[in-house]
């Protein structure tokens, strides 16, 4: 009779266990990260007599949960690039949304520049021609600068981010470590137990570090080791090493990821070097886009100022005196990599517009030579021997720069031909007669110097002869169309893997409220039936009592 | 497959998510009227916009210079206009003074009248446009083109060259030289003047054409009399540019030939007179064909006596027989130049139907390129409505489904 109420208490125990799970389980239907528990019994065993052998019960072993390392890992690595396309994505549709409105901006402020020309070629002498010609040439370098201050504030705004996601990246490496000591201390604590829920939140952490950047996941006991890129560790069992967002050493402007080196060192990491998460789709697009269109914007500003200059110094203003310079653009400064240990300089001229790229150059010193490379693809562009004792000229896709001084083998330079260029564009005059609107004849009633500058509106400027300047802005909107369309398809179809992986680990790890909800009704009978072994019992009890009444 | 009750959660969240995101671009379209909202929408239709329009504002424009280079050619023909009636004016002022019966007195009063003639002429030559510049100075708007003294051309040959049409630079004028210094392009007549200095009664009549095969037609030539200085009695004679291997006996009334040209002199000529012949298309500023030299030769010759002296008549009438001829060549000349600008403004109406249509097709491709189709886009919006509706429909029926809610 007594093993009767041991059943029943054995029946109780595992029914209660699985009542407690699955409210557990009911409790944390929404919490994300969460997987599903079950509670594992098994049968306690039988006590051998001479009738055979007699069951003593259920046992609770353990608290599992229900959980698949693959599809995690699966939804990590679709997490890590669906973060990084979609910070991409929505970064690129900012500059896809500055260039939206054809009738507003760049485009139209060219075409009025240039209408404007035309109307003082038709009408040299009409002074109102000539102020509003010097009014357009205004607003469009004002268009022009506009937009280059929006994609200024988008490389601040990525260095900020980069900041502030190295800081949350560490934030989350810290938290991980502590998850791997509560860990390592909660399997000491019971032995043969498993912490489950100090496991789900541990591999959540994981996923939202994945969110911030790509990790490499590497089991060690009971912890786990992380590391970024290629190899640069962030967690070993309980100690972070750090990153650091650093101003660049190539170019102080922007800021770049570093890590602390054993002895202490900063050493800064190339941009290419992590990827995946918002941080590596922040790099991704500075790199990728942004760079590139801005320099676009400057060659367009550069090409337009220097070929304009280049007609207007052929004619007569007003007064009969040679034309100068309508524009005004600035020479870009060669930045001198900090890390740099001789005393070389380098200084920058402009040779043919036409032949400008939007690409960054970097010179190095290798050597005997100075050698240019594309920056950052790094293909070689151009390989010089330095002059000893005297200046090295390095000309290529249209500039020179001459290197003066002492170098060191690995100097570093970094050459932007085009990236101020819209910033710094300037209208040099503003007497509308200064206009130099008449050819050497001179004359108020000739506009024909007035004329060929208007005919540059469809001049071949640029990419060697073969590009107007609003040709040159067509292709930059096409180009950040065709790039903003790629990468909002590709983010969208990540999204898609991102949501299969999910409902493949849900399919595994997510609680059902309906299949809760059954085990509740099977525990609750199991409860039931067990209680209903004490009535009996009890019954049985009260029956051989009653017998001596 | 297990479907846990987060990810149908989150599914009918997305679904609706993507639905409304769809609707709401449709919206935008309708609402804007573009197709195109941002260059990804379509990127090679976003970059043609750009360049549709540049071509467009560059034809507006040519559109505008087309309504300058109208505005000028239209001043300039009203001037030319004035300067016909001058013209024609002065030309019956000419035949009038050849009459014989006047007097010097009555010749007087004619020159006092070509003396207004003279300064209408020059006042019209000098007009201004709206700009306050100079028509007819060339490239030097605001330099007067004649000096009204002098009657110098002071300005130059520069063309006001107007960009009318993508492929044309139309002059929207014409420099005095063209108008008041040249003879009419093609003009194949000849000039004949008397010697400033003649003493004889030489006239000079009949200046004609008769072999334009002959060799030196199109040649200046002058013709030279003279008499033997050792015999008094000797028959006037004649040289043809001075050389004595074409020294010929004068006979008056007699046809002269030289280079296919003749001309008939009578009267008799005195020793040493000459009369110059010289071919229109050798008459341009450089050898002081003007209007203004015309008219002012003619005033100077009309105001000179003749009454009881021959040799006065016999110049009066070769100066008027001088001024008719360049009189008539300049008339000519202004008519032809009316007739190029009167060809240029049909030129400009025909460039300016054409900028209409291309205006109109310009608006065309770009409304193409960039605005919504408003059918298509109901319809999407009516299909996009049906599909969040039923995503919407199809998450409160698998919510409502729950044992839990079952009570």
């Amino acid at each position: 009779m007594s093993n009767l109420y041991n059943l029943a208490r054995s029946g109780l125990t595992a029914a209660q266990a699985g009542i407690n799970t699955t409210g557990h389980n009911v409790a944390n239907a929404n919490t994300p990260g969460f997987s599903r528990q079950q509670v594992m019994v098994s049968s306690a065993g039988a006590q051998g007599g001479p009738s055979g052998y007699s069951g003593m019960g259920v046992q609770v072993d353990t608290v599992r949960r229900i959980y698949d390392g693959f599809l995690t890992n699966q939804l990590n690595q679709s997490t890590t690039a669906g973060s990084a396309l979609s910070t991409y994505s929505g970064q690129m549709g900012r500059i896809n949304n500055l260039l939206a409105d054809r009738t507003v901006g760049v485009s139209p402020a060219i075409s009025k520049f240039y209408d404007g020309v035309g109307a003082v070629a038709s009408n040299p002498a009409d002074p109102a021609a000539r102020q509003e010609m010097i009014g357009r040439a205004n607003s469009l370098v004002s268009q022009l600068s506009t937009a280059n201050q929006f994609l200024s504030d988008q490389q601040q705004s990525i260095n900020q981010q980069i900041d502030t996601t190295v800081q949350q990246i560490n934030s989350f490496a810290q938290r991980i470590s502590n998850l791997n000591a509560a860990i390592v201390d909660a399997r000491a604590s019971v032995s043969g137990q498993v912490p489950n829920d100090l496991l789900d939140q541990r591999d959540q952490l994981i996923n939202g570090l994945n969110k911030l950047v790509a990790v490499t996941v590497i089991q060690d006991g009971d912890g786990v080791n992380l590391s970024v890129g290629n190899g640069q560790t962030l967690l070993s069992g309980t100690r972070v090493f750090p990153l650091n967002a650093v101003q660049s050493a190539t170019d102080p402007a922007r800021t770049a990821l570093a890590y602390t080196a054993a002895d202490g060192t900063t050493v800064e990491l190339s941009d290419t070097s992590v990827s995946g998460g918002s941080l590596g789709g922040l790099l991704q697009f500075r790199r990728e886009a942004l760079d590139s269109v801005q320099n676009e914007l400057g060659r367009i500003a550069i090409g337009l100022a220097m070929s304009f200059n280049e007609q207007h110094v052929k004619g007569l203003d007003a007064a009969g005196q040679p034309g100068q310079d309508f524009f005004s653009v600035a020479t870009p400064v060669p930045i001198v990599n900090s890390d740099n240990m001789g005393t070389a300089s380098a200084s920058f001229a402009y040779d043919d517009v036409s032949r400008l790229t939007t690409n960054d150059y970097q010179i190095q010193r290798k050597g005997a030579d100075y050698v240019v490379t594309r920056h950052p693809e790094g293909n070689v562009v151009t390989t010089v021997a330095a002059n000893a004792g005297a200046d090295t000229e390095l000309s290529f896709d249209g500039v020179t720069v001459t290197m003066s001084g002492a170098s060191e083998d690995n100097d570093s330079w970094m050459i932007q031909p085009t990236r101020n260029g819209a910033r710094d564009i300037a209208v040099a005059i503003s007497d509308p007669s200064a206009i130099a609107a008449a050819d050497l004849e001179g004359g108020s009633a000739n506009g024909r110097n007035a004329l060929e500058m208007a005919a540059l509106q469809t001049k071949g400027t640029l990419g060697n002869g073969t590009m107007s300047i609003t040709g040159a802005y067509s292709q930059l909107v096409n180009g950040v169309g065709v790039k903003t369309q790629a990468i909002q398809t590709a983010s969208t179809a990540q999204d898609s893997l991102t949501a299969q992986s999910f409902a493949a680990q849900q399919a595994v790890s997510g609680v059902n409220l309906n299949e809760e909800y059954i085990n509740l009704d099977y525990y609750l009978q199991h409860y039931n039936a067990s209680a209903r072994l004490i009535d009996v019992a009890s019954t049985m009890f009260d029956t051989l009592l009653g017998l001596r009444n | 497959m297990r479907v846990s009750t987060l990810l149908s959660q989150q599914i009918g969240v997305r679904t609706m998510a993507s639905q409304e995101a769809k609707m709401l671009h449709t919206m935008q379209q309708l609402a804007s009227g573009k197709r195109l909202l941002t260059p990804a929408d379509d990127p090679l239709a976003a970059a043609q916009s750009v360049n549709v329009a540049q071509t467009e504002s560059m034809n507006v424009r040519y559109g505008v210079n087309r309504g300058i280079a109208e505005q000028n050619l239209a001043s300039e023909e009203n001037v030319l206009n004035n300067i016909t009636q001058a013209l024609q004016d002065v030309l019956v002022r000419v035949i009038e003074a050849g009459n014989g019966a006047y007097s010097d007195g009555e010749r007087r009063v004619l020159a006092n009248v070509l003396r207004e003639s003279y300064e209408n002429l020059m006042g019209n030559a000098n007009a201004t446009d709206g700009n306050g510049q100079y028509i007819f100075s060339g490239d030097l708007g605001n330099v007067a083109p004649y000096d009204t003294q002098t009657g110098v051309y002071q300005g130059n040959s520069g063309e006001r060259l107007v960009q009318v049409a993508q492929t044309r630079q139309m002059s929207s004028g014409d420099t005095g030289l063209e108008v008041f210094s040249r003879t009419a392009p093609g003009t194949r007549t000849y000039v004949a003047e008397a010697g400033a200095s003649n003493i004889g009664t030489g006239v000079f009549n009949k200046v004609e054409i008769v072999d334009v095969n002959a060799a030196g037609f199109g040649d200046d030539f002058s013709i030279g009399f003279f008499q033997d200085p050792n015999d008094a009695n000797a028959p006037l004679q004649y040289l043809i540019n001075g050389d004595p291997a074409t020294a010929q006996t004068y006979v008056p009334g007699e046809q002269i030939v030289v280079n296919g040209i003749s001309v008939v002199v009578s009267g008799s000529p005195g020793d040493g007179d000459s009369f110059e012949v010289t071919s229109a298309t050798n008459l341009d500023a450089q050898s002081g064909f003007s209007v203004f030299n015309t008219l002012s030769d003619l005033i100077t010759a009309l105001e000179a006596p003749t009454e009881g002296d021959p040799a006065a008549m016999a110049n009066l009438a070769n100066s008027l027989s001088t001024a008719n001829r360049k009189l008539n060549l300049h008339l000519d000349n202004v008519l032809t130049v009316r007739a190029s600008v009167g060809a240029r403004m049909n030129e400009l109406d025909a460039l300016s139907d054409e900028g209409s249509m291309r205006n109109l097709n310009y608006k065309a491709q770009l409304s193409s390129l960039e605005d919504v189709d408003y059918r298509e886009a109901s319809t999407n919006i009516a299909v996009q409505q049906v599909a969040l509706q039923a995503a919407e429909l199809a998450y409160m029926k698998t919510q409502g489904l729950g044992l839990f809610s079952r009570g």
